[in-house]
């Protein structure tokens, strides 16, 4: 009798601890989500500074209007977001867009750094709208870049791999741990739009998404 | 309860306890869960596409070919009606060295029989249907008074024509370019094999983008050559009809030296004007297009407009009769014309045809210019017939 207690006990407390388990694993994913504010008000902070740059159609500058577009709430009509965007007018077929913009562990002014050790990934994608052909692309983008702290020294473009994530260096007060990063974003048509003459490109629209993404390591 | 269960409940609750403590911690470890802190910036680049607006007024154009060479006049505008192209565009004419089958395929003689069509390929590498006798002309631009520009084509550096874009408060600027084409038949093409051949001039365009505009227009070893084309004037659809005629009606280039032009029956031409009696039905010709030409010529050249010696600058009116849509007109053509007038066709069946009419030396008088006797028109079987438009 004794031996059948104790071996229910057993069978009981290992359910119990597989219970356990199960939903520790569970809910672990969760926690893994991360806290996506960017806000960290104990301490120090993860930062850096994006700012935009030129635009460039083939090899000519061309001017870039700066949209700011505020999303408001159906219901409450309160402020949700502001969306930005730069938007440029009398593209053609065969114009290739390039945007400019940096990215940097510390902004302008030095008044706001990145206090923690971490890494940030530049990602971008393109959508061409043709409404002549109610046709949609999504397009895959080239990014380069290159390191522009040191503006004496600045080498060549390289190409960004998809799954590359940059060091964003904890800023310490010195020159030396400050970094600046030039990105160039483009995208090339050829061989991903099935266009076929002219008229296709009747009203059509380019959009180009970018997305930096950073985290403490 | 006895202590000792006692004891080994609790052991058994901090058990529990630990396991579900340690199964976290080790959970975590395993799958690298830790808290991360993101920060994320979000940019946009919207790019709204331009059309191309670009036309060019040549088409039908006829080309009176003298001494295996003849010239074109047309205009060619970065505008159509009130759409204005909002970028610069380069563009230039000249001899198209590569022609394509229908299917893309090159062409690797185009003089070959077995070849039915000749095509150019667009930017899109769709294949672009150009005259059957176009790789047998060199073509250059011999006066253009657009801007020009030197730009990079195929990595060679080139001047090109330009239109540049300008803006006026908000709208663009249209612009028109008045170009001369010459054509110049190759000396490996041979003799013409009938009286007319299919060209077509190609506007390669360079800026914003590489694109192809077909120009295609009528060469012909006759003295007096007719076309006609579609045009639109105040968004209504005219039709265009050209005239040109040689340079000099009575003697030829040969070699370096003026031969004496003759016919079959050897009969010598002369300098006079052709005379031409045009006859038309469901349409309305503009007749104020006649007002540069010179008119009462009878009073002009003393009574005798088909006489020698006459302004090579204008052609002469004797006479235009219109009822509602239809009329004949009559008019002579010196040698060295080149001239055009509005038609507005106002029914599917118009037609506009023209009896000509040369002078014969050897009679006296004029008669009519045909095929056989004098190598000009004989449409419909009607010696001295020509249809232009049917």
């Amino acid at each position: 009798m004794k031996t059948r207690k104790k071996l229910i006990l057993a069978l009981l407390y290992i359910s119990l601890v597989g219970v356990v388990y199960l939903t520790s694993s569970t809910l672990s994913k969760y926690i893994s989500s991360s806290n996506t504010t960017g806000d960290f008000t104990i301490g120090e902070k993860l930062y850096f500074d994006y700012t935009r740059g030129d635009l460039f159609r083939g090899d000519q500058l061309i001017v870039g209007v700066p949209i700011e577009e505020n999303i408001y709430d159906e219901n409450t009509h309160e402020l949700i977001k502001t969306k930005k965007r730069i938007e440029t007018m009398n593209v053609a077929p065969g114009d290739i867009l390039k945007f400019h913009f940096y990215v940097s562990n510390v902004n302008e002014e030095l008044t706001e750094y990145n206090g923690i050790e971490g890494e940030f990934h530049v990602s971008a994608s393109a959508l061409l709208s043709m409404p002549v052909n109610q046709a949609d692309y999504q397009l895959d983008c080239t990014i380069t870049y290159r390191d522009v702290t040191d503006s004496s020294n600045i080498g060549a473009f390289t190409d960004l791999a998809k799954d590359k994530n940059i060091d964003l260096l904890k800023y310490d007060g010195t020159s030396a741990s400050v970094r600046k990063y030039e990105f160039q974003v483009y995208v090339v048509l050829d061989d991903q739009v099935q266009a076929t003459s002219n008229d296709d490109y009747v009203g059509a629209t380019l959009s180009i998404y970018l997305f930096v993404d950073a985290a403490n390591k | 309860m006895s202590e000792r269960k006692r004891f080994f409940r609790l052991l058994s609750v901090l058990v529990v306890l630990s396991s579900v403590l340690l199964v976290m911690v080790c959970s975590m470890l395993v799958t690298g869960t830790k808290t991360r802190y993101i920060k994320r910036e979000q940019d946009e680049v919207r790019a709204y596409y331009t059309g191309l607006y670009f036309a060019e007024n040549g088409d039908g154009s006829p080309v009176a070919l003298e001494n295996n060479v003849g010239y074109v006049d047309f205009q060619i505008m970065n505008y159509i009606d009130d759409d204005v192209t909002k970028r610069d565009i380069t563009y230039d004419i000249t001899t198209v060295s590569t022609f394509y089958d229908g299917s893309g395929n090159v062409i690797a003689d185009p003089s070959s029989s077995s070849v039915t069509d000749l095509h150019v390929k667009d930017v899109w590498n769709a294949p672009v249907k150009v005259g059957r006798d176009s790789y047998k002309y060199n073509v250059s631009i011999t006066k253009n008074d657009g801007e020009t520009r030197t730009e990079s084509v195929n990595g060679v550096n080139k001047e090109l024509y330009l239109f540049s874009y300008e803006e006026r408060d908000e709208s663009a600027v249209g612009k028109i370019h008045n170009v001369t084409v010459k054509l110049e038949r190759k000396p490996d093409a041979g003799a013409m094999s009938g009286s007319t051949e299919s060209v077509s001039l190609v506007i390669q365009l360079n800026k914003p983008y590489k694109q192809v505009y077909i120009v295609d227009i009528i060469v012909s070893n006759r003295l007096i050559v007719f076309g006609s084309k579609q045009v639109k004037e105040f968004d209504m659809d005219f039709t265009k009809v050209n005239a040109q005629t040689f340079d000099i009606f009575s003697h030829y280039l040969n070699g370096t030296s003026y031969a004496e032009r003759v016919n079959a029956a050897l009969t010598k031409f002369s300098s006079r004007a052709f005379k031409v009696v045009f006859e038309w039905d469901n349409m309305i010709i503009n007749e104020n297009d006649f007002k540069y030409f010179h008119n009462n010529p009878n009073s002009i050249l003393a009574g005798t407009p088909d006489a020698e010696g006459l302004d090579l600058s204008r052609p002469y009116l004797v006479s235009i009769t219109q009822t509602a849509d239809s009329g004949t007109l009559t008019i002579y053509v010196p040698q060295s014309s080149d001239f055009e007038f509005g038609c507005l066709i106002t029914d599917t069946n118009a037609y506009l045809k023209a009896m000509v009419y040369i002078w014969d030396n050897a009679t006296g008088q004029y008669v009519v210019y045909d095929q056989v006797g004098w190598g000009g028109y004989t449409d419909n079987s009607t010696l001295g017939l020509a249809e232009i438009i049917k």
